[in-house]
């Protein structure tokens, strides 16, 4: 309270001082105190489940397919990349303190690789939350220009 | 201090939820955690793919608005295969309340989380007052 206004007037609605309007205001108080003093204009809170999939957004260039998933709050180091057969596996921790202590929320996510990449030359890329990964094509698959002799 | 925004019928329960303005600017609501200890309240704003440059953090009358930009757009010669690659405006707008220091709120970035931390006001202490 910045200045001196009647004690009941604190919460905006002043003139019914002892009455039970000012009861409820308290009450107010008494269940809203706890919250914390943050609310969000727009509308719901968010809840968290401890895991989340992560959808890869492809792309495709001369060179290569490059695939792009967005793992916020993921530390470049824990992320792992396994290329199988035709298939990325893709898994990484994201590490949160808390009042609780540290707690984790895994983004998993296996998908395949298109035909004709040389798989064992993937490689990936890392930018504010975003990991890029890129599957150079087979030397078979990518456009040639054939000369008309 | 609008308590009542919490009463607000929510749109759908989950996020990002995503809404237009006139100019055709398209701001998505970011995931985002609250926590607290005994100091500050943090919250932890998801914004993948927005450089620290392209967010802006204002304090105008108890309203937090935060923007980020997503900017990126497939290089030249990149053809799409899935998914919509138009750029985005991420927003997250907080009401905040009065035992916040609004003074010496702060916001960090990294891998693509912003983390606010919001200061504690100190406890306002009831106080004896003397008569003389």
């Amino acid at each position: 309270m910045r200045y001196l206004s009647p004690f009941n007037s604190r919460y905006g609605i002043t003139p019914f001082s002892g009455s039970s309007f000012s009861n409820f205001e308290k009450e107010l108080e008494k269940v809203f105190g706890s919250l914390p003093s943050l609310f969000d204009v727009g509308g719901d809170w968010i809840s968290d489940s401890g895991s989340r999939s992560v959808r890869p957004n492809w792309f495709e260039h001369d060179d290569a397919y490059v695939a792009r998933v967005e793992v916020p709050g993921v530390d470049p180091k824990e992320v792992s990349i396994e290329v199988g057969d035709n298939m990325v596996r893709l898994s990484a921790e994201r590490k949160t303190k808390s009042k609780e202590g540290q707690s984790s929320i895994s983004y998993s996510q296996s998908f395949s690789i298109p035909d004709g990449v040389d798989a064992d030359k993937a490689g990936a890329e890392f930018e504010d939350g975003v990991l890029s990964i890129t599957f150079p094509k087979a030397e078979v698959v990518k456009p040639r220009k054939i000369e008309v002799k | 201090m609008s308590l009542l925004s919490v009463f607000k019928p929510s749109s759908i329960a989950c996020s990002p939820s995503q809404s237009e303005d006139s100019n055709g600017t398209v701001y998505v609501r970011p995931r985002y955690e609250i926590s607290e200890d005994e100091n500050a309240y943090y919250v932890d704003v998801d914004l993948p793919g927005v450089g620290k440059q392209d967010v802006g953090v204002t304090l105008h009358d108890g309203l937090l608005e935060l923007v980020g930009e997503r900017n990126w757009t497939p290089p030249k010669g990149w053809k799409p295969i899935n998914g919509d690659h138009e750029p985005y405006t991420y927003r997250l707008r907080l009401m905040v309340g009065d035992r916040v220091e609004e003074g010496s709120i702060s916001a960090e970035t990294s891998n693509g989380v912003l983390r606010l931390t919001l200061p504690k006001e100190e406890e306002k202490k009831p106080r004896k007052i003397e008569i003389r």
